[in-house]
């Protein structure tokens, strides 16, 4: 009888949210090694700040014990924190070193912000859900997270005031790229933006300000390489 | 008897029309793939039905009265009780791949609406297995019951909202148990008082229910957190300004400060985006209409690559087919067309724009002819029997985006059966063209590309079959980072046309697909792919090469047809392992979300039945009567139950573009089978259906395979009438073949309950497992091979029938 009970309380995942401080750390390392590290992130930087920020802090209560696990996971409001690979990804893509501006479209739980923060001293992020706004800002106080400026406001005309930015990060899939957003890019700077399914990014999509012409690129993450190559088998 | 068979007319029609309004409830709050869970769930509650009243069978008929009462009312109760229930739990099956608590809660809400079919199957069969002497008139009473319920249902759609259809479909089941335990003491004749008192408590249980629900405890389902409505509506200071209702779906109209479409815009627009108002369809996107006034201009649908043929074709006669909210409409006025023709499905999009939001459009859509738009012309109806109608000539037909980005890149549609996305369906725009008239299509890129190499192939495809020479000087085609506009032209596309194709590229940085004598330095430079999949589709089919890429793309993108129209559904079955092996749980964007659920119901409902009919076979086998051929009686009503769905699903589709929308053809041939279906089952008697056996099967064969080769030609004939004149006329071309598709199951029934009573309610059930089966099935067997295959089984299915059925004794 006693091990029926633990199976339906593995099945329910009741057990899932006990984990300790250490064993969240271990699960944080096999993260970075296995969904990222092996899908050729490379940069060091980034993996570091992967190692470092307690992604199960960004996560609803009952969704903990998934914090570290390779799939996105809902935050409330219709909304997703993203697949740690693709947090990785974008933020590579980004190409942020230290002391660069960037700013970041849709806080949502804050992570990417966070891992952003990480690598450099000014991170702007807007979040146009008041809840979700106020939710992050105890997040990000709670955590200690002071690099981080954060508004409740409509991200589509972006932070005038800070512009222009190094690298923009657009987290919510788009069906137009904000005209204003394009302005307060820097020159050589890089927009990225999640293009897809919203619980399942597919792709990423770059758009460069490069000797004043706009361009766009589509990034594949490696593990669709495979199917867009159409090498099978 | 009389109150018998009305008790049963009213269940089955209370029954038809709660699966209805079910259907409708979950697409509003979820998707439209649940139309599948709810009809297998209410056909699994037949089958179950059946195993119910094998087991119980004693039982039950001992204390008939008091069962048959008690199923009535409980499956009443139910009705409203159960979506209550869903409210307990946190139901969002969108989450189902993340988060795996929501399959127990899907098979929670399973579980609950299976009750009401289950009770009230089990009152029908009872009635059925009580009477088997009169099974004729009860099984017409079920029938025609349930024809009345669809029509109810579907009337009931235009008054009440999605969340208020269920208290108001459970007052006819409600009804009717009531008018059966008032009007006649047939049914209550043999009960006891504390019977007749277990039963006056369950009819005012189920009053107060109903009462309650229509006043302070409503059916409150939350629509999904993750439709584009809910999203949208936590934008600051948005709200729901204007709904409407009907069958067709509901209608919300949004406003918000923070709303903003602008779809794939060119990354060179510098400028704003007029404020608008989101229009959505069952809380998906479904357009924008925007003020007029509120800005100077329009500028930014310059921007678009919609604008291409108006680039090449100045001061056109336009045919914009899906009008919709007007955007595209916009932009042929904003284009200088000099004369718009719009054709609109959904009469309530055309309402809000000429009526509601009229002075908000600036009288886009208006009828009255006077000021600025006095060349626009706005139709409602099907744009294929539009086309058929008119000998009109058109300089640019364009089809624009028709969802949101997300639900196209979800696979959202991959079971839409869209005949307007066809290969006959181009070829018939394409005759509609003048000399030099471009056919323009938009549609969003998804990666890997499916969605617009599927249109490429398609156009393509329509060069040959016009036996057209140097087919690459007709076609052209440009994209933008998220959609691509591909054009046919009639005639060659000139020197001139292309040197204003590059420069439009050029201006707004758009890539070039195709155009004569494109060069490889000329594509994939403002929006940089890992190579370009289109330059490369194109040219490769132009080289004679297609088969060689249906075949090896790694989606299928082989030219949908009006045999097989799927437009949307892209996945190749023997590629899910490789997906699966590639990339495991993430595989799931590319399996076509309906196209799943689709799959996962087919293989469910093959495991159920297993273990609902073959099981209780075993334990059958053990009982007292059970001596009958059970074989041929599995062969039998499986038969009819496969064959009379096939035929019904293959008459749907076929009269789809006849009466111009699936809900009239649903509606007209549902009602017209299950009439006249019950009308054969009353005369069978009459006409000794036993003994004429094969003469009626021959028939239903003949008439098959004569509506097989005809009824194509019949509805073009009849396709100018209006459309009260063509939903009459399917009602009665159809009837014929539903009156002898009436008989052979009271026949079959009648004459396994004279020497094998046992199997009755077995059959019963068997019947019902293989209907809920062949909807599935069908619809399974014609994205895979096409109608006409649908059709090829159902004569088999017949055939079978007919060959088991020769012979009743042999049967019992």
């Amino acid at each position: 009888m006693k091990k029926i009970w633990i199976i339906i309380l593995i099945i329910f995942g009741i057990s899932a949210n006990s984990f300790t401080q250490a064993e969240y750390d271990r699960l944080r390392e096999q993260m970075v090694k296995y969904q990222i590290e092996a899908r050729d992130v490379k940069s060091k930087t980034v993996l570091d700040a992967m190692r470092k920020v307690p992604r199960h802090e960004f996560v609803p209560e009952k969704h903990r014990g998934e914090a570290y696990n390779d799939y996105p996971l809902p935050i409330g409001y219709g909304q997703t924190i993203s697949q740690p690979y693709i947090v990785a990804l974008m933020t590579e893509l980004a190409e942020v070193t230290k002391g660069e501006k960037v700013l970041e479209i849709g806080t949502g739980s804050g992570y990417q912000a966070a891992v952003l923060a990480e690598i450099t001293d000014s991170v702007f992020s807007i979040e146009i859900i008041t809840e979700l706004t106020n939710e992050v800002k105890q997040r990000f106080q709670r955590l200690g997270l002071k690099k981080i400026t954060v508004k409740n406001a409509d991200g589509y005309y972006g932070w005038k005031e800070f512009s222009p930015f190094d690298a923009i990060i657009v987290t919510a899939a788009a069906e137009h790229i904000p005209p204003p957003l394009i302005e307060q890019l820097k020159q050589g700077g890089k927009m990225i933006i999640p293009v897809g399914h919203p619980l399942q990014v597919q792709d990423l999509l770059i758009v460069e300000k490069k000797d004043g012409k706009v361009r766009s690129k589509n990034i594949i993450p490696v593990r669709f390489v495979p199917l867009v190559r159409g090498s099978k088998k | 008897m009389k109150s018998i068979s009305l008790s049963a007319g009213f269940i089955s029609a209370a029954i038809i029309a709660y699966q209805l309004a079910l259907m409708r409830v979950l697409s509003f709050i979820q998707w439209y793939h649940f139309a599948f869970m709810i009809i297998s769930i209410a056909l699994l509650g037949f089958g179950t039905s059946g195993v119910i009243l094998s087991i119980f069978r004693k039982k039950l008929l001992s204390r008939f009265s008091l069962s048959f009462s008690v199923f009535l009312l409980a499956c009443s109760i139910f009705m409203i009780l159960s979506p209550q229930l869903i409210r307990l739990i946190d139901f969002e099956p969108y989450l189902i791949t993340i988060d795996f608590a929501q399959i127990w809660s899907l098979l929670y809400v399973c579980g609950l609406l299976f009750i009401p079919f289950v009770c009230g199957a089990c009152a029908i069969g009872l009635a059925m297995m009580s009477f088997s002497e009169k099974i004729h008139q009860i099984y017409f009473a079920n029938l025609f019951g349930s024809a009345i319920g669809g029509i109810m249902a579907i009337g009931m759609m235009f008054i009440f909202h999605p969340l208020k259809l269920i208290p108001a479909v459970s007052l006819i089941s409600f009804l009717g148990a009531t008018f059966s335990l008032n009007r006649s003491e047939v049914v209550i004749h043999d009960a006891t008082k504390s019977h007749k008192n277990i039963c006056y408590t369950l009819l005012g249980i189920n009053l107060i229910l109903i009462v309650l629900t229509f006043s302070i405890f409503p059916i409150d389902l939350k629509m999904s957190e993750y439709k584009s409505l809910s999203k949208t509506q936590m934008l600051p200071d948005a709200k729901i300004i204007k709904e409407k209702i009907s069958p067709m779906g509901v209608v919300n109209v949004l406003e918000s400060s923070a709303l903003r479409y602008a779809p794939s815009l060119s990354l060179n627009f510098q400028g704003g985006i007029p404020s608008h108002l989101g229009v959505f369809i069952d809380g998906e996107w479904a357009g924008a209409i925007f003020e007029k006034g509120k800005t100077t201009a329009f500028t930014f649908l310059d921007y678009t690559t919609s604008t291409l043929p108006y680039r090449l074709k100045l001061k056109s006669d336009v045919l914009v087919i899906g009008a919709g909210t007007g955007m595209e409409i916009q932009i042929a006025i904003q284009q200088e067309a000099s004369n718009i023709t719009g054709i609109e499905l959904n009469p309530q999009i055309i309402e809000l724009i000429r009526k509601d939001f009229a002075g908000i459009s600036g009288d886009l859509y208006s009828t009255n002819n006077v000021g600025t738009h006095k060349r626009i012309n706005i139709f409602s109806g099907e744009a294929r029997s539009f086309l058929t109608q008119t000998d009109k000539k058109f300089d640019v037909i364009t089809i624009p985006l028709m969802e949101g980005y997300t639900a196209s890149a979800a696979g959202m549609h991959s079971l839409f059966e869209n005949y307007l996305f066809t290969t006959e369906s181009f070829g018939l725009m394409f005759d509609h063209l003048t000399d030099e008239g471009i056919l323009a299509i938009t549609t969003w890129i998804n990666h890997p590309p499916r969605h617009a190499m599927k249109l490429l192939t398609m156009l393509i495809e329509i060069l040959r079959q016009k036996d057209i020479e140097q087919q690459d000087e007709h076609f052209a085609g440009v994209r933008s980072w998220g959609s691509a506009t591909l054009l046919l032209k009639k005639s060659k596309f000139t020197e001139k046309d292309v040197v204003l194709l590059k420069q439009f590229c050029s201006e707004y940085s758009f890539d070039p697909i195709h155009y004569p004598n494109i060069t490889d330095d000329e594509v994939n430079r403002f929006n940089k792919l890992e190579h370009d999949y289109f330059y490369d589709a194109a040219i490769n089919i132009f080289k004679g090469k297609a088969d060689s890429i249906y075949k090896h793309y790694l989606f299928n993108i082989e030219p949908a047809t009006d045999n097989r129209p799927y437009y949307s559904h892209f996945l190749k079955l023997s590629n899910i392992p490789y997906f699966i092996e590639l990339l495991g749980r993430d595989a799931l964007p590319f399996m076509d979300w309906g196209y799943l659920v689709l799959l996962c119901t087919l293989i469910a409902l093959v495991l159920l039945s297993v273990i609902f009919i073959i099981l209780p076979l075993f334990a059958l086998r053990r009982s007292d009567d059970g001596k009958g051929n059970k074989l041929r009686t599995l062969l039998y009503f499986s038969g009819l139950g496969i064959g009379f769905m096939f035929i019904e699903i293959v008459m749907i589709q076929k009269s789809i573009l006849f009466l111009g929308h699936p809900m009239y053809s649903v509606s007209a041939i549902i009602t017209g089978i299950l009439l006249f279906s019950g009308l054969g089952s009353l005369y069978s008697k009459q006409l000794n259906a036993e003994k004429n056996f094969k003469i009626i099967a021959g028939l239903i064969f003949i008439l098959g395979i004569f509506y097989s080769l005809l009824l194509n030609n019949l509805f073009h004939l009849m396709l100018h009438f209006p459309l009260w004149v063509k939903y009459i006329g399917a009602l009665l071309i159809i009837s014929p073949l539903a009156f002898f598709m009436g008989m052979p199951f009271p026949t079959g029934l009648a004459a396994l309950s004279r020497t094998s009573s046992s199997l009755v309610p077995w059959a019963w059930g068997v019947n019902g497992f293989m209907s809920v089966i062949s909807t599935v099935l069908a619809t399974f067997i014609a994205i895979e091979m096409g109608f006409n295959m649908v059709f090829l089984f159902a004569i088999l299915a017949y055939s079978i029938v007919l060959g088991v059925g020769l012979d009743f004794k042999r049967l019992e």
